[in-house]
């Protein structure tokens, strides 16, 4: 099937032809078996015994989700042409595709690392599995980038062992009418920081998960924006407050247009002896049309008595009132609503640190919006 | 001007305005008031275009073209001025950024080249001058968490900004402390000149011992029921809208 056409389906609206019949199969909302929705499977889990549950969640996946993921009649034509950002960083950026140790099994040591900013690139790794190890007090960032140009359609899990302090910052960038799925794991030792973006735009199939782990006194931040997708973008969110005194921040915002669909369910999982607990989760969606859909499930499970706990999720279009102001003011309703989406997800834009990652988030956002 | 000839509106099953005519001359400021409920800020939406409500019957000429058959932002690149009584907040814009996407895109319809960075900013910091209003608060989010006041002042910012031909001020002093109607009303006093012309919709008289009106009218239900001049206004502080309105 050739991809412009495909796409140009979907524009016409023609999204229940392809979608709704063959790609809901996989939705998660819609199976149970590989999705924990509706009933929980988190009784059967130790979480004490680090994170099986992953692997378990993996293999899963690889019988149900991935065969049609691969199979997917929608890889066939779609061209590789990779948008190419200038990367106009500082010096001390550095793609990590030297460092190939093992044809499974990456390790890095980001110790070893003296950049400011390391850039991975996806398309340039065959390999499923990266363990990312980082033990310093200074900030490192790290930028994933997954695009249509990525071939190994494979799945990737990247599993980070942020030490006790350390402070690390990671952008993800997925575009380009991609088909990706990968996997994170955190596990986040005393008083360490993780800061997390994900920017997901004009991809076909997507599905993210992350897993934290978080030690006490941790920092955890996760930000995600999607918008402009072509069919299915899925992010699923799991973070255990194993130890007390850490904070969880998450925010998901998507913009649905010409029939796409988002997924976006995230669990706070607070341990019994993990008092003290602040977490905040928050999905908002902004949903264009009627033929589009935007499932949302935020989740609390608090099993200790004194923590601060908070989740919420909204969809909604964009607010007449707010355009008739802009019209008022003599802007076209056309430029308003460009305005207004990019407004939407600022504060996910906001959370990126880094100002060479913000320059380059700037770029995806003016590619896609 | 404005030339507005028995004009019907109606919200829903509601009708609301029930024949308005007024007319507005080049350099003149008209002061709009009454009770609550009688029409007054509907008349400022239908000008300017809101769609909620629907114009049943009568005609408005705006410079000689028939503003009805113009949309929301044609009528504002047109030279029409709505200054909100409730501002919208609109979190993520920040207020110079829209301030500046405005500005252009008036200048854009009149067919002149947009206002670079530097220009606008020059421009911005002169205006905001006048108005007392600190840069910081131009770096804000468009009136997200902005003071009654400073929500006013920004919409006043926006109108000397955009220096529209008729200006229309929608309870600009509700909420107001006094310091800030003070220098609100300059503001609008610095942008009048003989080529503009101003439409102040007030419950109060004391903002007209402001900004100086040339004319008074009184709307009750849905129409205007006494035209004058200032003395009208006074009258009125003294008398009450009830009494005025049965005159």
């Amino acid at each position: 099937m050739n991809v412009d056409k495909f796409i140009e389906n979907i524009k016409n609206k023609e999204i229940n032809t392809y979608f709704q019949k063959n790609l809901l199969a996989v939705n998660p909302f819609k199976s149970h078996k590989i999705e924990n929705y509706k009933y929980s499977q988190l009784n059967k889990i130790d979480f004490n015994k680090s994170h099986n549950y992953i692997h378990e969640l993996n293999l899963n996946t690889k019988d149900n989700f991935l065969d049609d993921f691969q199979k997917s009649k929608v890889r066939e034509g779609i061209s590789s042409d990779h948008i190419s950002w200038n990367f106009n960083g500082p010096d001390s950026a550095i793609r990590l595709s030297g460092l190939i140790e093992d044809p499974f099994n990456h390790i890095f040591n980001l110790d070893n690392i003296n950049n400011d900013i390391c850039i991975i690139d996806l398309s340039l790794y065959e390999e499923i599995n990266f363990v990312f190890n980082y033990t310093k007090n200074k900030k490192i960032s790290i930028v994933i980038i997954d695009s249509n140009y990525n071939i190994h359609k494979s799945p990737k899990c990247f599993k980070f062992n942020v030490y006790e302090k350390s402070n690390i910052e990671i952008l993800q960038m997925s575009y380009n009418k991609n088909t990706s799925l990968i996997f994170y794991e955190f596990n986040q030792f005393n008083s360490s920081v993780v800061n997390l973006t994900v920017l997901q735009a004009n991809n076909i199939h997507l599905r993210n998960e992350y897993y934290f782990n978080l030690g006490s006194d941790c920092i955890c931040k996760i930000s995600g924006a999607n918008f402009s997708n072509l069919g299915i973008n899925d992010n699923y969110s799991f973070i255990q407050h194993s130890k007390p005194n850490s904070s969880s921040r998450e925010i998901f915002k998507s913009i649905v247009d010409h029939g796409a669909i988002t997924n976006f369910q995230g669990k706070i999982y607070v341990n019994k002896i993990a008092q003290k607990t602040d977490g905040y989760q928050m999905s908002r969606s902004l949903l264009l049309d009627d033929i589009s859909k935007s499932n949302n499930k935020p989740e609390l499970e608090i099993y200790a008595d004194d923590v601060k706990c908070s989740h919420g999720s909204t969809v909604s279009n964009i607010n007449e009132d707010h355009l008739y102001y802009f019209n008022s003011r003599g802007i076209s309703s056309e430029l308003a609503a460009k305005i207004l989406k990019k407004a939407f997800i600022q504060e996910v834009l906001d959370s990126i640190e880094n100002i060479s990652l913000k320059e380059l988030s700037d770029k995806m956002i003016n590619e896609f919006l | 001007m404005l030339n507005i000839n028995n004009l019907k509106a109606s919200i829903g099953d509601k009708d609301i305005l029930k024949g308005v005519s007024l007319s507005i001359n080049k350099g003149e400021v008209h002061a709009l008031m009454g009770p609550n409920g009688s029409g007054k800020s509907t008349l400022a939406y239908v000008l300017s275009g809101k769609d909620k409500y629907e114009v049943n019957e009568g005609t408005v000429d705006f410079k000689g073209k028939n503003l009805l058959n113009m949309n929301v932002e044609e009528r504002a690149n047109n030279g029409l001025f709505l200054a909100f009584q409730y501002p919208m907040e609109i979190p993520g814009v920040q207020t110079s950024f829209f301030l500046r996407t405005a500005i252009n895109a008036k200048r854009k319809f009149n067919n002149l080249p947009e206002l670079d960075a530097l220009e606008f900013a020059k421009l911005l910091k002169l205006k905001a001058q006048e108005l007392n209003i600190n840069s910081d608060m131009l770096k804000r989010d468009l009136n997200v968490d902005y003071s009654g006041g400073e929500k006013k002042k920004q919409e006043i910012l926006q109108l000397s900004m955009l220096n529209p031909d008729l200006a229309i001020l929608d309870e600009t002093d509700s909420g107001l402390d006094i310091d800030a109607l003070r220098i609100v009303s300059e503001g609008v006093n610095k942008a009048r000149n003989k080529e503009n012309s101003f439409l102040v919709i007030t419950h109060y008289q004391r903002l007209l011992n402001y900004i100086k009106p040339d004319f008074v009218h009184i709307i009750a239900d849905g129409k205007i029921v006494k035209s004058g001049d200032y003395s009208l206004a006074l009258e009125l502080e003294d008398q009450g809208y009830e009494k005025m309105a049965k005159a």
